[in-house]
Parts: C-alpha cells; sequence; structure tokens
C-alpha cells in the first residue's frame, strides 16, 4: 500500500520566514493579547466562550498551527523552538479563560480552597465531611504552600492554576514523547494534539489536576529508566504476531527480564526510590489516579518498558492500604458506592455518556462535539498505531488502559472523561503517528508505507496546519462550551461572601444549581441545590428551593444561565422564582448586578 | 463459597479486627521484601533457589494482605 506521509521532508524545502515558526510564535502572542483586550465576558452566550472572542483570538489559533508544522518540517528540528511554540499554544488555550473572567471558574475550585483553607487554619483534616477529606495529600501540600507564601487564602492560585499545571505537564511529556518510540516529528505533533485534545477541564483548582501530573511523571521516568529487549524484526503474518502477543505472557516478561536499563544500577535504583515516593504522594492524594498508575506500571512491564516487577507490587500494596487504612471513613457503612457498579458497563457508559447530552440544541450541540473531537483523535490513534513500526507497544496499552476503569464503576458518571484524559497525552502520540510513523522496529506495522509520497511542501503545510488548527477551535468550543454558566462574576462571588460573613454555623444556604462559587469558607455552613439534576420543570424547582427552608438564598445569573442551556429553560425563566422567593417571605438582603442575596425573615 | 459465611466467620471470629494496625505490620513487610529484592537482583546473580524463596515469600505476604483488607472492608462495612 502506497502511504502518505505529511510530514516527510522535502529535501528541497527551507523555510524563508526568519526565525522560522518562532516567529509566527511571537505574533500569535501579540494578536492573542489584541483579542484579549478585544473580547468582553459579560456578552457570553449559549455556546460558551467561544461567543466572546474576536477574529485576532482565531488569527493567534492560526499562527500557532503554521508555526509549529513549518517547524516540524525542518530538515534538522530545533527543539527548543519547538518547546517554545508548544508553550505558547499551552498559553493561549488554557490561559485565555483565565486572562478573561474575573475570578476562577469551577464551583469545586472553590470547595477545594475551603478545604484547603481548613487544613491551613486547623492542621488537620474534617473527618467525615466529604469523601474528598480521605484523600488529603493535594489539599495538605497547598496548605503548606499557603503557609509559605504568607497568603490568608487560597483564592490567589485558583484564576491562573490551569495554564501552570498545564505547563507542568510539558516537561514529563516531552520526555515520555521523546522515550516513547514514535519518530521525532511525531513526538512534536504528538504534544500537540494532546493539548488541542485535551478541553476535559480537569486542571482547575483540584487534586485530579496535580495526580495527572504525577502520573505523567511516572510514566515519564519509567519509559527513561528501561528501553525494550529487541530482538529482528518480526514476520509480518497474522500467525507471527499473534505468538508474539503470547509471548508477553511468559514469566520472564513478567518478571521483567525482557528490558534494558537505561542507566547504572545507582542511577536505576535511585530514580525507581523516587517513583515509589510520588506513588505514595498520589495514593494519599486521589481516589482514582493510583489505580491508574498501578494499570499503567502493569502495562508498562507487559510491553517490556518496565525491568522492576517489584513497582508494581509495591504500587497495588500502597493503593489498597489507603483505601483500607487512611480512607476508611470514606467507604465504612457504604462499600456499594465503591464496588456496587463493578460489572455494569452499560450503565457505566449511561451515566457518562447519554446523561450528559441534555438541555437546550446548543448544549447538544456542544456536548456531541466534545465526543466528535474525540472520537476523530481516537480514530487517527487508531491509523497511527496501524501505521507505525516500533519495538514496543506501551503506546497502544496506555491509550487503552484506562478504559478498564469503566467496567469497576462510573466514578460518578465522569469515569469515562477521567479515562480519556489519561489516555491522552499516548493517544496523541500514536494520531501523530499517523501522519509522521516511524518506519524502522523490530515490530512491523500492519499498514506499510512504502515509498511515501512526497506532498508538495505548500499542500503538506496547509494539510497538517489545518488539521491542527481544526482541533485548536474545536478545543475553544468544546472547553469553554459551559463557561456560559461557569465562569463567574465578581458579584457573584461577593453575594455568597456575604452570606458566609452572616449566616450561622450549621445553617443552610440554598441555590438552585451547583454553579456559584460557594465552599470557599465556612465548612460549617451547608450549601444545598434545589435542583436534583434530573430534569424538572421551573415551578418544581422553585417548590424545593422552598422547602429547602434555607435562611439565605443566592440567585445569580450563572444559575439562571444553567437553566437555559443545560434545563432548557425559557430566558427570564427566573423570575418566577424571585416572585416564589417574596411571596414565601424572603426579602432581598444584598444585591448585585449579577447575584441577588434573599433571607427569610 | 457463600458469601455470607464468609462475612460471618470474619465478624465473628478472632479474624476481626478495627484497627489498622496488622495490614501496617504487613504492608511494611511487603516492602521490605521487595527491597530485599530489589537489592538482591540489582548487583549479583542470586541463586534460583533464593528467588523462589523470596517470589514465594512475596506472593504469601500479598495473599495475606488481601485477606486482611478483605477482613477489613466486610467488618467495617457490616
Amino acid at each position: 500500500m502506497r502511504g502518505l506521509s505529511l510530514l516527510s521532508v522535502n529535501p528541497l524545502s527551507r523555510t524563508s520566514l526568519p526565525g522560522g515558526g518562532v516567529t509566527l510564535g511571537a505574533l500569535a502572542l501579540v494578536f492573542w493579547v489584541i483579542g484579549l483586550t478585544m473580547a468582553s465576558i459579560g456578552h457570553i452566550h449559549n455556546l460558551g466562550l467561544i461567543t466572546v472572542l474576536g477574529w485576532p483570538y482565531f488569527v493567534a489559533l492560526a499562527l500557532l498551527s503554521l508555526g509549529v508544522v513549518l517547524e516540524l518540517q525542518r530538515d534538522e528540528l530545533a527543539p527548543r523552538r519547538l518547546i517554545a511554540l508548544i508553550a505558547a499554544f499551552v498559553v493561549v488555550l488554557f490561559g485565555t479563560s483565565s486572562a478573561l473572567v474575573p475570578v476562577a471558574t469551577i464551583t469545586d475550585s472553590y470547595i477545594h480552597m475551603g478545604f484547603v483553607g481548613y487544613i491551613a487554619h486547623h492542621g488537620h483534616v474534617l473527618n467525615n465531611y466529604d469523601a474528598r477529606f480521605s484523600w488529603p495529600g493535594a489539599f495538605a501540600l497547598a496548605a503548606s504552600v499557603l503557609a509559605f507564601t504568607g497568603q490568608s487564602s487560597a483564592l490567589v492560585f485558583l484564576r491562573w492554576f490551569p495554564v501552570v499545571i498545564e505547563l507542568a505537564y510539558l516537561a514529563p511529556l516531552l520526555v515520555i514523547a521523546r522515550k516513547s518510540g514514535v519518530s521525532k516529528r511525531a513526538s512534536y505533533l504528538g504534544i500537540v494534539f494532546f493539548y488541542v485534545g485535551n478541553w476535559i477541564y480537569q486542571d482547575y483548582f483540584s487534586p485530579q489536576a496535580l495526580n495527572f501530573f504525577f502520573f505523567l511523571v511516572v510514566v515519564a521516568t519509567v519509559l527513561s529508566l528501561w528501553s525494550p529487549l529487541t530482538s529482528a524484526p518480526s514476520e509480518r503474518s497474522l500467525a507471527a504476531r499473534w505468538n508474539a502477543t503470547l509471548r508477553s505472557l511468559r514469566p520472564v516478561r513478567w518478571g521483567g527480564h525482557e528490558t534494558v536499563a537505561s542507566f547504572g544500577a545507582a542511577r536505576t535504583l535511585i530514580l525507581s526510590a523516587a517513583v515509589m515516593i510520588i506513588v505514595w504522594a498520589s495514593t494519599v492524594s486521589h481516589q482514582l489516579t493510583p489505580y491508574l498508575i498501578v494499570l499503567a506500571l502493569g502495562g508498562l512491564l507487559l510491553t517490556r518498558r518496565l525491568g522492576r516487577p517489584e513497582m508494581v507490587v509495591g504500587a497495588a500494596v500502597l493503593t489498597w492500604a489507603w483505601i483500607s487504612l487512611g480512607a476508611s471513613a470514606f467507604w465504612a457503612g457504604s462499600l456499594s458506592r465503591i464496588f456496587g457498579s463493578f460489572g455494569h458497563v452499560s450503565a457505566s457508559l449511561n451515566a457518562n455518556v447519554a446523561s450528559r447530552v441534555v438541555g437546550s440544541s446548543s448544549h447538544h450541540f456542544i456536548v456531541e462535539t466534545r465526543i466528535a473531537s474525540i472520537a476523530v483523535l481516537f480514530v487517527l490513534a487508531v491509523v497511527g498505531a496501524l501505521r507505525r513500526s516500533t519495538d514496543d507497544r506501551a503506546l497502544e496499552f496506555l491509550t487503552a488502559a484506562p478504559f478498564l476503569t469503566l467496567v469497576a464503576q462510573s466514578y460518578g458518571g465522569e469515569a469515562l472523561l477521567r479515562a480519556t484524559l489519561f489516555a491522552l497525552p499516548f493517544a496523541g502520540l500514536l494520531a501523530a503517528s499517523a501522519f509522521a510513523p516511524r518506519a524502522d522496529g523490530s515490530i512491523a506495522a500492519w499498514i506499510t508505507s512504502g515509498q511515501a509520497r512526497q506532498w508538495p511542501r505548500a499542500a503538506s503545510t496547509a494539510g497538517l496546519a489545518f488539521v491542527v488548527l481544526a482541533f485548536a477551535i474545536v478545543f475553544t468550543l468544546d472547553r469553554g462550551g459551559n463557561d456560559d454558566y461557569q465562569a463567574y462574576t465578581r458579584g457573584e462571588l461577593n453575594a455568597t461572601n456575604y452570606v458566609y460573613d452572616h449566616i450561622a454555623p450549621g445553617q443552610t444556604m440554598g441555590l438552585e444549581a451547583p454553579f456559584l462559587p460557594v465552599g470557599q469558607t465556612g465548612l460549617s455552613v451547608d450549601v444545598d441545590y434545589a435542583s436534583n439534576g434530573s430534569g424538572m420543570s421551573v415551578t418544581k424547582l422553585a417548590s424545593r428551593l422552598l422547602r429547602l427552608n434555607a435562611p439565605y438564598v443566592v440567585l445569580t445569573t450563572s444559575q439562571e444561565r444553567w437553566g437555559v442551556v443545560v434545563e432548557g429553560y425559557p430566558i427570564g425563566w427566573q423570575r418566577q422564582v424571585r416572585a416564589d422567593l417574596l411571596n414565601d417571605g424572603y426579602t432581598v438582603v444584598a444585591h448585585w448586578p449579577t447575584a441577588t442575596v434573599y433571607q427569610k425573615n | 463459597m457463600n458469601g455470607a459465611l464468609v462475612r460471618d466467620f470474619f465478624r465473628n471470629s478472632s479474624w476481626n479486627y478495627s484497627h489498622g494496625g496488622p495490614t501496617l505490620v504487613l504492608v511494611i513487610t511487603i516492602f521490605a521484601l521487595l527491597f530485599i529484592r530489589v537489592g538482591a537482583t540489582t548487583r549479583t546473580q542470586p541463586s534460583p533457589r533464593f528467588l523462589r524463596f523470596i517470589n514465594g515469600a512475596i506472593v504469601v505476604a500479598c495473599v495475606v494482605f488481601t485477606v486482611l483488607i478483605y477482613a477489613r472492608f466486610v467488618t467495617l462495612v457490616s
């Protein structure tokens, strides 16, 4: 089969632009800043962040896409330039929301801020308050940073946290890409695919954001420490491939003997110990990540990229020991929360996919676009897996393994999202291999490229830049799709702070839905919601809000927008709720343009 | 094996415990065994007999660890 290689370097090609792609990157940042000054978050519409971004933002994306592709087509790759361009891409993709919103997005980031504040002020966790306190490592770390920096509140960390943590991911991603066995050009393109595909928004101020970093560092270190013991190129017949697969089940493979250490014994031991310390930190910091680390380590052992089976055993023991001892407050008396849905894959998928495709037509469109963009990336990953020659199948395993968690449980309807996130770095590298597959390796490609067709330089540049740009634009739509009701205003933050200043411990703050900056202080205050996520009418929602009998109720623009976008309520639906509150004896005690606080007389 | 019988066994027998001491001791034991294995195989070529012994010890420790974890689950849940 005659193959296509969009990143085959044309020997006649030379980029004539002074500074190459970096010049385009610098220009892109100028356009991005212009775009930020032109945008007003107050004019956001149903489709979210993308509706307030003007043409300069998209010019910036186009210049960055073109810049990366031009750099990838140089005869000699310039790593520093590529890293600078990818970093610029990260700042534009993940920093736009942070730059435009007056306060941090996502309710959970404020709740986590409250946990951090509690530990900082009391020196210990609050038992039996919230399941997340059973994995307090990340909160305790943030509390330490809080004390170290002399801040009185973690609010200062929240707004720009996504950009900082995404930039932190870049270092282990570069190592993973370099050591994963894909071609050099595919390694950088794969990282770009990871970022433009990562609309999943798990990078807000949260333990999972930090633990994803831990996960990447663990995988990067293991990939650096061991290479596969390669043999002569294998035969390409189906029977030969099947026999090779069966060989992975031999004890010699599970003993880690089919690997070659990249460093001396002392360095290998020190780095292995460092990995175990990181695993330990992860087991006390997050519910899900340690299991994915165990899966990844097991897969790396199976695919001849881990020379120490002890690490798999150690990671599994640490994970189970913590849930048995440290986190018992979470599951004692309610084990079905953990294992009740074991094996119910279809129910898990329904909770993860079907239940999300609800609400207005715009919300449908965003959710379907999210699903489609991930599907396209994974289809490209399959093509890349078929096209590439390699020495091991670690990337394929690491891409597939996170989805095994769906068998265990739905993780509150988020397991598919989390599994996708953990698969994305490796899927990105495989997807990049669809464009620039490695040609040599002991495991032959399923689809050989043969004499790759040399595309005209302009066509290959434009084609690949278009693919990257399309992903980047869809990313902007997908990631910012909820910002219409999850990007909060300063008035909304002031409203909840007002309630926290006046409410008595043990009393309840009533809300229509969990889309407000709450939880940042006062863990002794209950926050209760009228919505239960089941799609009720406005009348029923108002009735349930009154039944909460909360001394304070906060109505905001974000909750109004949630009703329109997610529940499909008519514009202005909150008027009925306001009237019902006033008829029930509530009065307005504080008001901002985007928030009103009601108090029961 | 009947699940209720297993639960009753852990609930009513001396295996029933309410603190993590035994599990913690076992975690330390497993890690000690892992360290010994890593140390023995890093610079030297240990005898097959020693390897069989240390591997067996790790497997036995892990099985006991699993039983203790299960005991902890059923006693705290029930």
